[in-house]
């Protein structure tokens, strides 16, 4: 079967696409090595006995515990500012009421009222700003690296030492409550614990609500040691409102009362640290690095005096983790292993003795022990990953052994002076200092051997693609020895790749299995094209991309490369594709097909006027090329920033309906989305009725009269409900909560139905044509064959035939009767059964789609489909049909196609960064969470992202079928006016092609195999070269700036929409081909019928 | 002849770069504070005013000895007027395409207008002077089949623009030698003779 073996290829090609992809990406997103190793009490973290007053005391492990009890509340998103005063009298600025400034203000009175009890600083967190992330630093004190930030949903248990393994083996009591990602990374670690869920980003109260009815009874009872409360309200108010929004403000309030409330009953051995994780953008969101999400608030408080000195001007920056070593010294705990943070050394300062010498010591000591602990990990470290700097490391050696020796001399001679303690501490600092920069340089190491590799089977499957797109068109052009041959090729590649490991005894990596077979598969083609290549045709002809496209694509692929381009991609985007339609029309124009000829003809009696091929179907060109600037242009109005580029603002009707405030636009913006919803639907079904399909009595088409409308219902009543559930009277609170759970999921079965409906029987046609047929006629053509057909070669011969002859069979009646009544919309309706199925196909994926989307993105789905439908117009203008075949679709369609997909994954209010991911969409139809489970919310979520490139890659098999859609419009016209002549015989061959359509393909199977296959490998270039280009970025740039910002992201969300689209359109074309099987089964019953 | 033709041409060309680079610097003289980065709207005026100058210079030096029917005066103004008409539509045209490329509806209108009235000088001016106000000889000149069945030339359509404009630049000569040259002229290029009126003239002459 040619069919399977289409597919086949094509599974084959996207097998090593992604094998270059795994490679790529195991050597380019490494871990680090994440230590088991432990700190205990017993063993103190360097040679020598441990320094000054820890001996001897009671509960005293590196040191003398200083609180026997600490509070810890975490903020989550506690932004510096939010703590900050509001300032009432800065000169030169109007005083602006920011709703979250000020809003802390026992913080400050604290602050005012007692500087030496309390201390705000500025904490800087370490990129990636996520709450995992985050909290494995600030119980680690280490650095969580960027492939963590992937886990950010099913986070595992922490393996490493940290914070509150130590607590809970020195047998204090942890009491935790708050966010539930704590059960997953400390399990069974807490004495007593409440969690509450954190994924449902758009609950603000359920969590905070919770710590506050167990906090205070709990503090009351006094059976804990450390009490921890993580407050999620704050974090999830800037996802759902942003921190400009009135509820912000009653939310700091509220932690303002709470830490009042904790204040009130501290006792004296009590420690009270609040600390925000992380910050926010001035959207709300988090996780990249930028200067507003890396600050967060750190403010210390204790009962007895903590600082010797007031507190500075501004107030002092410090990171994140200084906190783990701090108050692990301060408990009197080991510092865990792995830590490489920095004590803050002005809280060991002895504030009883206010002898200057005394208290230099103090701060020495707990630096020293610092030192000592990073420096026996750095040393662990090496000699297990050995990916440190050698000449850093020794740097940082010889300056450790300095220091260390400095301190012990100066702990000989007490009487020392406080200068040459400041240079011991200044020394230890620059120490730990440079081992934290050291650290973070090097824990982005990279692979380059698999990246080299990962690259090159990248651009080896692209280079594939071409050349066999091709090799398609040749007419000795056969895939089953092309797919066979390689295959057997890879499964060697396979047995002797593992055969080797195993006598190696080394470890089976998949990846490295996989990308052996890709290479041992796609080396036996390169071979054959080398060869085949060299000998005979120019290399010129292996590019047989036309040069304005090559061009364009060269520019697409060179955008890659720089990091404002991909950072303004959603712009570049919509340049390029302005151009490309340019550059069709003026094209089309070129060739004459624009303008009419009269225009161009020469008023000159000589030359006839040239009539164009297709004069009169181009005239509409220009309109479509405006119209479709004009979506591209309207589209553009919906855009996301990317994070930290300035004077950009986003667009505001990105954001759900129910953030609006004011009612009378909100109604407005709603009715807007209904009529956009409406007009899709309306229009899909006036395509379909325009080409007839409509009127068939099949299930599917039922579907489509029927089913859709109750979508575009079920749709419209679930915003209804999203966009006003805050309004809702309480007592109907239950009934919309239930409402907006089965509405979204009604929404979504409906659809799966109707794709299972379109799947079993995806032809519509009107089976007026079958009854109509005259009987008698027919056995005239089928003369050659008595019985039925027996093989596939005698129905591929049979069918067309019978295809033609109901067409004069039509025609017949049609001379007789001289009217066009549904006859001839029965013969349109075989013409247009593949693209009829597509569309439905297509319409009943946006649906869902469209409902995990904000509710005003569904305008951008309208454009879409507008858009493309108008693409496909202005293309098919352009293409001219060759009846017996061999079909193709140019490389300018496949093109505009890629990129209206890329423009489309920005429109829709996507960007290629971690933090600009639509959350919501994991709670559509799913409003209290999903549990444990974490694969559907990742489903729903990836389905938002890559909604676009599903769909565009689903429609691709339309680009080969529209302009044979679109032949029966340009006949249709000009038939019209030679009606109405005297000759109207116009010409035979014109008014007998024009009901065949879509059935020229059927006439060549062959050909229409091929070109499938050559259309998929053509759409897989296309994207592949995007893919190629990010992976080479990301590896030529791996010390850029920018490359976990900008680079790595892109990468991975490329690599992602890579597979989607591929999978996409695989399903397409899966799809195109079990219509054509449906519509010979058709023909098949057909012949039987009419046998009978 | 040929060679003095692409040379006429060049030197044209090289005069409105001139011009360009004279608008940089010579409005530093007259007016104070002038910088192309700061002050670019009056820049953009200015060097769009010097291009036409010059253009309209050249026209104006080359221009052909006209008919008498060609040189009295209704005719001269309406023949500027419907060339002053077409280049505001085609500053038009160029900014709606701007809009639609994504420039700002709104803020910046000024600027988007000036961009368009610059490229409309680099590009309609030329023709307009070459062609006249003539949309059908323009849309002719652009597009492949506008020659008509001349097939040796007609995929080179650019070919025959330029050859029509070295047309213009060899139309200063005496007539009769114009006359002479368009006979001897490379067969399959002749239609380019029909692009401007007064050759089409011309040629029947």
């Amino acid at each position: 079967m040619q069919k399977i073996s289409v597919l086949l290829f094509l599974v084959w090609v996207c097998f090593l696409f992604y094998a270059g992809i795994a490679l790529f990406t195991s050597g380019f997103l490494l871990t680090r090595l994440e230590l088991t190793n432990h700190s205990s009490c017993q063993e103190p973290p360097g040679p020598g006995p441990l320094p000054w007053r820890s001996q001897g005391e009671p509960g005293a492990c590196w040191m003398a515990s200083r609180f026997s009890r600490v509070v810890l509340v975490l903020i989550d998103a506690l932004r510096f500012d939010f703590a900050q005063p509001q300032r009432s009298h800065v000169p030169g600025e109007p005083s602006v009421s920011l709703p979250f400034l000020g809003k802390l203000g026992f913080l400050q009175r604290i602050l005012e009222s007692q500087p030496h009890h309390a201390r705000l600083y500025q904490s800087k967190a370490d990129p990636p700003t996520t709450t995992m992330q985050r909290l494995k630093a600030l119980t680690t004190g280490s650095l969580p690296t960027f492939i963590d930030a992937g886990s950010n949903f099913a986070s595992y248990a922490i393996v490493e030492d940290n914070l509150i393994k130590q607590l809970s083996s020195a047998g204090r009591r942890v009491v935790f409550m708050g966010d539930d990602t704590w059960k997953d990374l400390f399990p069974g670690a807490f004495s007593q614990a409440f969690f509450f869920s954190s994924f449902n980003v758009r609950d603000l109260h359920t969590v905070d609500n919770g710590i506050m009815e167990h906090l205070y009874p709990t503090m009351d009872t006094g059976e804990w040691d450390v009490l921890i409360a993580h407050f999620l309200g704050v974090d999830h108010c800037g996802h759902k409102h942003g921190p400009h929004h009135p509820e912000m403000a009653k939310k700091l309030s509220q932690m303002d009362q709470v830490i009042q409330g904790i204040v009130e009953r501290l006792g004296n051995d009590t420690l009270l640290v609040v600390i925000g994780d992380h910050g926010m953008t001035k959207s709300g969101d988090h996780g990249g690095d930028s200067e507003l999400e890396t600050s967060a608030a750190l403010f210390l408080y204790s009962p007895t005096a903590l600082f010797l000195r007031p507190p500075p001007q501004e107030p002092e920056v410090v990171p994140q983790i200084s906190l783990v070593p701090t108050l692990a010294l301060l408990l009197g705990l080991p510092i865990p292993f792995g830590n490489i943070g920095e004590v803050m050394a002005e809280l060991f300062s002895v504030v009883e003795d206010s002898q200057p010498h005394s208290s230099a010591l103090g701060q020495a000591t707990a630096l020293y022990l610092n030192a000592q602990q990073v420096f026996r990990f750095l040393h662990t470290y090496s000699a297990a990953a050995q990916d440190l700097q050698v000449k850093e490391f020794h740097r940082l050696n010889n300056l450790f052994s300095k220091a260390s020796a400095d301190y012990l001399r100066l702990l000989q001679s007490p009487q020392g002076a406080e200068a040459a303690l400041q240079t011991v501490i200044t020394e230890l600092q620059e120490f730990l200092r440079g081992v934290r920069a050291m650290c973070i340089e090097s824990w982005a190491r990279f692979s380059l051997v698999r990246m080299a590799g990962g690259a090159a089977l990248l651009a080896a499957a692209c280079f594939l693609c071409l050349l066999i797109a091709q090799w398609a068109t040749s007419p000795d052009f056969h895939l089953p020895p092309l797919l066979l041959i390689p295959v057997a090729w890879g499964l060697a590649g396979i047995v002797a790749c593992a055969g080797l490991l195993a006598t190696t005894e080394l470890k089976l990596d998949p990846v490295v299995v996989g990308a052996v077979a890709a290479v041992g598969s796609v080396l036996h083609i390169l071979w054959k094209a080398w060869v085949g290549w060299g000998s005979k045709r120019p290399l010129a002809a292996l590019l047989p991309v036309p040069r304005p496209i090559l061009l364009l694509l060269l520019i697409r692929f060179a955008a890659f490369f720089s990091d404002s381009f991909v950072v303004a991609e959603a712009r570049a985007i919509r340049f390029l594709l302005g151009s490309l339609i340019l550059l069709l029309v003026a094209q089309l124009h070129w060739e004459g097909k624009l303008l009419p000829p009269k225009l161009l003809a020469v008023p000159r009696i000589g030359f006839p006027a040239p009539a164009g091929p297709s004069g009169h179907r181009g005239t509409h060109a220009l309109g479509l090329g405006v119209g479709l600037l004009l979506c591209i242009r309207l589209a553009g109005l919906f855009h996301r920033c990317p994070e930290e580029t300035p004077a950009c603002h986003s667009s505001p009707w990105l954001s759900p309906l129910a953030s609006m405030v004011g009612g009378r636009a909100k109604n407005l913006w709603y009715g807007a989305c209904v009529g956009a919803l409406v007009a899709l639907f309306a229009a899909v079904r006036l395509w379909l009725r325009r080409h007839g399909n409509l009127r068939s009595p099949e299930p599917t088409v039922l579907f489509v009269r029927w089913g859709l409308p109750l979508m575009v219902l079920g749709t419209a009543a679930y915003w209804a409900l999203a966009s006003g559930a805050d309004e809702a009277p309480p007592r109907l609170r239950a009934l919309v909560a239930g409402a907006s759970a089965v509405l979204p999921r009604a929404v979504a079965g409906l659809a799966a139905s109707g794709l299972l409906l379109l799947l079993w029987r995806p032809v519509t046609v009107l089976a007026k044509a079958t009854t109509t047929t005259g009987a008698p006629r027919i056995r005239t053509v089928l003369t050659p064959f008595s019985g039925p057909p027996t093989s596939q070669a005698d129905l591929d011969y049979v069918v067309p035939q019978i295809y033609r002859h109901m067409q004069e069979e039509i025609r017949g009646r049609l001379e007789r009767t001289k009217s066009q009544g549904p006859l001839t919309v029965a013969a349109y309706q075989l013409g247009s059964v593949y693209s009829a199925a597509m569309v439905t196909a297509l319409t009943l994926l946006a649906f869902p789609l469209l409902l995990l989307h904000a509710e005003r993105i569904s305008l951008v789905f309208l454009l879409l489909f507008l858009q493309s439908f108008l693409l496909l117009h202005l293309l098919a203008a352009g293409i001219p049909i060759t009846t017996p075949g061999p079909f193709t679709v140019p490389w300018q369609a496949v093109s505009a196609w890629a990129l209206m997909a890329a423009q489309t994954f920005y429109s829709t209010g996507h960007q290629p960064v971690f933090p600009t991911i639509h959350w919501h969409a994991a709670f559509v139809g799913f409003p209290e969470g999903h549990g444990s489970s974490t694969w559907l919310p990742a489903l729903l979520v990836g389905a938002n992202t890559f909604a676009s490139h599903l769909l565009f890659a689903v429609g691709c098999p339309l680009l080969l079928l529209w302009p044979f859609l679109c032949e029966s419009q340009g006949s249709q016209k000009r038939r019209q006016p030679h009606g109405n002549e005297a000759e109207a015989r116009a010409g035979p061959e014109e008014e007998e092609a024009a009901p065949l359509m879509e059935m020229r393909l059927r006439d060549a199977p062959h050909h229409f195999n091929v070109a499938l296959l050559q259309l998929g490998l053509k759409y897989l270039f296309v994207l592949g070269i995007q893919i190629l280009a990010c992976a080479l970025a990301a590896s030529i740039l791996r010390r850029h700036l920018m490359v976990w910002k900008v680079f790595a992201p892109k990468f991975i969300f490329e690599a992602l929409g890579f597979i989607v689209s591929s999978v996409g359109l695989f399903l397409g074309l899966a799809l195109v081909m079990r219509v054509d099987g449906a519509v010979s089964s058709w023909f098949q019953q057909l012949v039987l019928a009419q046998q009978r | 002849m040929k060679n003095i033709d692409i040379k006429r041409l060049l030197y044209t060309h090289l005069l409105c770069i001139f011009s360009i680079i004279l608008s940089i610097f010579i409005p530093s003289v007259f007016l104070e504070n002038f910088s192309i980065l700061e002050t670019h709207l009056t820049w953009l005026c200015i060097c769009s005013v010097f291009v036409t100058a010059v253009n309209l210079l050249l026209y104006v030096v080359v221009k052909p000895s006209a008919s008498a029917k060609r040189s009295s005066l209704s005719y001269k103004v309406t023949r500027f007027l419907k060339c002053c008409i077409y280049f505001l539509m085609s500053c038009f045209v160029f900014h709606v395409i701007f809009v639609l490329y994504g420039a700002p509806l709104i803020e910046l209108v000024l600027e988007t207008f000036l961009f368009a009235v610059i490229l409309s000088t680099f590009t309609t001016v030329p023709c307009l002077c070459l062609l006249g106000p003539n949309i059908k000889a323009w849309l002719r000149v652009f597009s492949r089949n506008g020659c008509g069945p001349s097939p040796a030339r007609s995929e080179r359509p650019l070919a025959t623009w330029l050859a029509s404009s070295f047309h213009l630049s060899g139309y200063t000569g005496i007539e009769s030698n114009l006359h002479t040259r368009t006979i001897n002229w490379n067969k399959g290029r002749f239609c380019v003779c029909r692009f401007h009126k007064d050759c089409a003239e011309m040629y029947m002459v």
